[in-house]
């Protein structure tokens, strides 16, 4: 049970869905109706919608007053142990960025051209662009995107790095979608683990 | 005049702003009697098409799981409460908790997500779950042993419990007389609670609360594990009262208003969420409609938020109609399947 804005739920995107790929919803997928909600954390994308119901005063089950909130301050984080924050229904996905072709048990050869990719969302906008940091974040570098599938379609990024001699590299990717967010940093901390997005990174082994 | 349209104007702006929709799936346990109230008491159509668009009705089969949490009576009330909705193999694996994070979680479960158990039981969980890493340390039971409980089914025991065959018969079907239960198939978990709630009288029993005393916990376990291993026909039976029938169905899958429907918990046709619910698909009219008075005129305990209460809601008639249904349920299905 989850509660809308009004405007929110009849402003074009949000829908109810019979149908995936032309074919009725799979039953792990919602059969025979689930809510559509781009953009949004699953929680409001309910499956086996059965009532939509028109209420006249703010929500006031559980799922909104008191289980799934975040903290009201940026990236949606706080200090573990900390109180007396103001907290919001958690809502919008925030945008992230990940490498699919490369981990930390990866060796790379010294001095060679090495392709590297992955995946990204936007979270509520579209990917903008993607970039990659060889250096600990001091410089950034922007790679090529797959085709825009729309908004809130993912998209594959790639780019070719040059291996350094010897030791480790360590690479961070991250997303700005296209309402201009840009991942955090620094690890973003709430007690429900919500909207954690900070850059990701992988520590590469030169051989 | 313009100005009056224009505070008119923002008012309504400044409602619709708090104006929100709730959206919504039947919460399992209907804990909302509104939305209980909504459902309207049909049967689905297989088919609904409209707009060029055709859904079929879907039948799947959901793995089952029998697994229960371990560590004898102290589990009898997590076995009792949470198995409803969780696998014991999902909550074993849980982090090491605090006692007030598992009193937090408990307390969301009964509170937030209306699970049907006593706020008595709180406590006996909560330890339970605190205690979950010891428990888990020490878990080398003795495994039950069906041999053993086919001979006391045959014989009974030293100790003076009667064979249970003389009633329940070897295979677990009693007799057409529906005066005892089927016991064929039915999880071990749900019947070797019985017999322990028959032994603390949590479910009186002239006939089968001595012979429930006289069986140690091993015995229970083996005789247990024996009629749940048993994959036993159902007997020929009279042909049931077709609109009895029928009524039933439609109290079994749809309920009423404010009133849970019996496939909820029992499962689709009644054919049981083991552990710990037991089927109801060919169990005998008589019994069925028997021990649903018995929970009307409070001779069983044992279920004191869920059938206590559903049961109160039942008249004479409606309790014979869902007897006459789940009955032939099973025929029902073997005759189709021919």
């Amino acid at each position: 049970m989850k509660p809308l804005a009004i405007d929110h739920a009849r402003d074009g995107e949000v829908m109810v869905a019979f149908q995936m790929n032309g074919e009725q919803l799979p039953l792990l997928n919602g059969f025979p109706v689930r809510l559509i909600v781009p953009g949004w954390y699953a929680d409001y994308w309910v499956k086996m919608l059965s009532n939509i119901e028109v209420l006249d005063a703010p929500d006031e089950n559980y799922f909104e007053k008191i289980g799934y909130r975040v903290p009201d301050t940026p990236h949606a984080s706080v200090k573990p142990g900390e109180t007396g924050f103001k907290t919001v229904p958690v809502s919008r996905l925030v945008p992230r960025s990940f490498f699919t072709n490369v981990t930390d048990t990866t060796t790379v050869k010294s001095g060679a051209a090495t392709p590297v990719r992955g995946i990204a969302f936007g979270g509520d906008g579209g990917v903008a662009q993607v970039e990659l940091s060889a250096d600990s974040g001091q410089s950034w570098q922007k790679t090529a995107l797959s085709r825009d599938e729309g908004t809130y379609s993912f998209r594959q990024w790639s780019t070719q790095i040059t291996v350094p001699p010897s030791g480790t590299l360590t690479l961070q990717v991250r997303c700005t979608n296209t309402k201009g967010e840009v991942q955090p940093a620094e690890p973003n901390w709430n007690g429900g683990g919500f909207m954690r997005n900070v850059i990701e990174r992988v520590q590469l082994t030169v051989a | 005049m313009a100005t009056s349209a224009n505070a008119i104007a923002r008012g309504a702006i400044v409602a619709m702003g708090v104006i929100l929709l709730a959206i919504a799936t039947q919460a399992r346990w209907a804990g909302q009697p509104a939305l209980a109230a909504e459902a309207p008491p049909v049967a689905p159509a297989p088919v609904v098409a409209g707009g060029g668009v055709t859904l079929h009705s879907v039948a799947t089969n959901f793995p089952r799981s029998d697994s229960t949490f371990p560590g004898g009576r102290e589990a009898d009330v997590i076995n009792n409460d949470c198995l409803i909705c969780h696998s014991a193999g999902m909550v074993l694996d849980q982090a090491n908790l605090s006692r007030a994070a598992w009193q937090a979680e408990v307390e969301k479960m009964r509170d937030a997500f209306k699970a049907p158990f006593a706020a008595e039981d709180i406590p006996a969980i909560v330890d339970y779950l605190t205690n979950l890493k010891n428990v888990m340390s020490q878990n080398a039971r003795r495994q039950p042993d069906a041999k053993h409980g086919a001979v006391i089914v045959a014989q009974g025991t030293a100790a003076g419990a009667p064979p249970c065959a003389q009633c329940h018969a070897f295979n677990g079907l009693s007799d057409a007389s529906g005066a005892f239960p089927r016991l064929a198939g039915q999880s071990a978990f749900y019947l070797a609670g019985q017999l322990r709630d028959f032994a603390s009288g949590v479910r009186a029993s002239a006939l089968m609360s001595p012979i429930a005393k006289a069986l140690s916990p091993d015995d229970i376990a083996d005789v247990t594990a024996y009629f749940a291993g048993v994959d036993a026909p159902f007997l020929p039976l009279k042909a049931p009262n077709a609109a009895l029938v029928k009524h039933g169905e439609e109290l079994a899958k749809a309920g009423g208003p404010e009133r849970l429907h019996c496939d909820n918990c029992h499962g689709p046709g009644g054919s049981g969420e083991p552990p710990v619910i037991p089927y109801l698909a060919g169990q005998y009219a008589h019994y069925i409609a028997f021990t649903l008075q018995m929970w009307q005129e409070g001779f069983r305990k044992n279920s004191p938020d869920a059938m206590e209460v559903i049961a109160k809601t039942l008249d004479d008639e409606e309790i014979l109609a869902v007897a006459a249904y789940y009955q032939q349920v099973s025929s029902a299905l073997e005759a189709a399947a021919k």
